[in-house]
């Protein structure tokens, strides 16, 4: 297990001061070389300073080198890493990898947006805050685990291609906005979902165990969401009573989070059999009589 | 990807009203989305009197210095004109309770220069600017206010796609624009619906239903903050509220991103404002 506390760069970082900065940048630059075996790029110091005046309080230097670290953990060997203050970082998680890694992730605090955007790896990601904008943004394989609320457009063009089924995401408080926009494949399971959710999906599943959403499906070419009855559609998308498929297809996406969930008579569940227990924050019995299913509308498709 | 922010203290008493210190926390929270300018406008009755505050920018070969007169009300036409007629300055501010400051560059500059940390008020609005549809200047900074009616400013995220036709409409109307920011565009409109009606609501509601673009903006008037989000609401705005402690009053506060409101405790009763429904605040 490997624990990045990014306290400690900003610590190390803040000794920058503007007076000297092309000596002072090359001292953090050799500090993050030895501590960390990472190197850091000649232009963030130039893109630093003319975007946030100097290199300490610059953003974009802690993306990079969080980034940066994890991916050499990686290339070590490492596949448990936990990330300490991460104070709403944008962009971390973003590793461009070709092949899955192997990877379990804590984000012990809020990530900033596109977190985990171009994932692709095997493991759980779990955030122990809020996710902002477009968490798994084009994310081509892994599960993740969010605490907290989820804003806008989560699993953004969740990717399922020749090599990929795509994201596994469970947000515990709920998603805002668009939450699976243009879907490719992969599966959200998420306690509400907010205006717009599965807007252009053209593949996989969306299962809403909030409130009843507004304005679902608008343009969905394929995938599926499954909500509470009284969830409204936007064009395009028609709404239907579950059939035995559906529930196989809820029980299997639900198994991906069996674990996190703490899901009761999960092997029973089918159309005949309802009613599961969550049990993972409060004891809270759902009963999928109440759902409906959300698809295309065959004859608004062309 | 600008930044907007918004306050509103849900206290009578106005006990310790740190309005500026908690937009300042708001906005360098919020820095990453945006870097080539930022603003505050903030509401303190307490400044209320009956001389008036015009500010404007004056060009120096580029270099623009902020400018201050003071006016009564019966010379702030004239005085107004004048201002109008001048082609080295321009217009940003027409104040009686409200302050509202603006620079280029950073949140943390803003503060060092004007100590935006230290400003009371009972409700205020910042901004960070990333110009998109207009060049960087100081008078193309958010928040913008106008000279249809004093101590109104709104601060804007997204684009009003049919700019120049509601500006053509509005100037038909004989109302002057003094920057080429699409957003200038909603304090205008906004201002003189409140001046033809008088409703706030009803303000904003014509804005949406007149509007296209994707927008969230946040407007702020003497006794009202208000976020407002397009019909399609895909532009991202977040209200939250902090209940207080017997060391600070509650309050009402409003982002663009979720950690803005996450880094000043304002995370209960969280929601994102029904697109193209004014969401809005009326002071204690």
């Amino acid at each position: 297990m490997f624990v990045l506390d990014i306290d400690e760069i900003r610590i190390l970082a803040s000794k920058i001061a503007l007076k000297d900065v092309e000596n002072e940048f090359h001292v953090l630059k050799n500090a993050l070389l030895e501590k960390y075996g990472i190197v850091l790029p000649e232009g963030l110091k130039t893109a630093a300073i003319e975007k946030f005046g100097d290199i300490a309080s610059a953003p974009i230097l802690y993306e990079n080198v969080t980034n940066s670290i994890i991916r050499k953990k990686i290339e070590e060997g490492e596949n448990n890493i936990t990330i300490k203050n991460p104070k709403a970082l944008y962009r971390i998680g973003v590793l461009g990898f070709l092949e899955p890694v192997n990877l379990n992730l804590t984000i012990e605090g809020n990530v900033g947006n596109f977190f985990g955007a171009f994932c692709n790896f095997h493991g759980t990601w779990n955030i122990k805050g809020h996710a902002e904008n477009g968490l798994a943004d084009k994310g081509y394989c892994g599960k993740f685990v969010v605490d907290g609320l989820s804003t806008e457009l989560v699993g953004q063009n969740n990717q399922s291609t020749s090599f990929s089924h795509g994201v596994d995401i469970l947000v515990r408080k709920g998603c805002m906005e668009r939450a699976m926009a243009q879907a490719r494949g992969g599966n959200l399971v998420t306690f509400g979902a907010g205006f717009n959710s599965g807007i252009y999906m053209s593949e996989g599943v969306l299962i809403n165990l909030g409130d009843p959403g507004e304005q679902f499906g608008s343009g969905m070419v394929g995938g599926v969401i499954y909500t509470r009855q009284g969830t409204t559609t936007g064009k395009g998308a028609v709404i239907k009573k579950l059939d035995e498929n559906d529930y196989t297809k809820i029980k299997n996406v639900l198994e991906i989070f069996e674990q996190e969930l703490l899901i009761e008579n999960l092997d029973d569940f089918s159309q005949t059999n309802t009613k599961l227990a969550f049990t993972n924050i409060k004891h809270e019995v759902i009963d999928f009589k109440e759902f409906e299913k959300i698809i295309a509308d065959e004859n608004s498709i062309h | 990807m600008c930044g907007i922010c918004g306050i509103m203290i849900d206290d009578v008493e106005l006990r310790h009203p740190h309005v500026g210190l908690l937009l300042q926390e708001m906005m360098e929270s919020q820095q990453i989305r945006a870097q080539d300018g930022a603003g505050v406008a903030i509401f303190n009755k307490t400044n209320s009197s009956d001389t008036f505050r015009i500010k404007s920018f004056k060009d120096n070969d580029g270099n623009y210095v902020s400018n201050e007169t003071n006016s009564s009300e019966e010379k702030l036409d004239e005085n107004l004109i004048n201002l109008y007629d001048k082609d080295d300055c321009t217009f940003f501010s027409l104040e009686n309770e409200m302050t509202l400051i603006k620079e280029m560059g950073l949140a943390k500059d803003l503060d060092k220069k004007h100590g935006i940390r230290k400003m009371e008020g009972s409700h205020g609005i910042g901004h960070l600017r990333i110009a998109t549809s207009s060049r960087v200047t100081p008078y193309n900074t958010h928040p913008f206010s106008t000279t249809i009616l004093p101590d109104i400013a709104i601060v804007h995220n997204g684009e009003i796609t049919n700019y120049d036709m509601l500006r053509d409409s509005l100037e038909l109307e004989g109302y002057n624009f003094y920057t080429d920011s699409d957003s200038e565009v909603i304090a205008v409109f906004v201002a003189s619906r409140i001046l033809k009606h008088g409703d706030i609501e009803r303000a904003h509601r014509e804005f949406i239903a007149k509007a296209d673009g994707p927008f969230t903006y946040i407007a702020a008037t003497p006794d009202t903050l208000a976020m407002v989000r397009d019909k399609f609401g895909t532009r991202k705005g977040i209200v939250g509220y902090n209940p207080g402690t017997k060391e600070h009053p509650p309050f009402w506060a409003m982002a663009t991103d979720l950690s803005a409101l996450d880094v000043i405790g304002a995370t209960a009763k969280i929601e994102t404002p029904y697109p193209g429904k004014p969401k809005i605040f009326f002071r204690n």
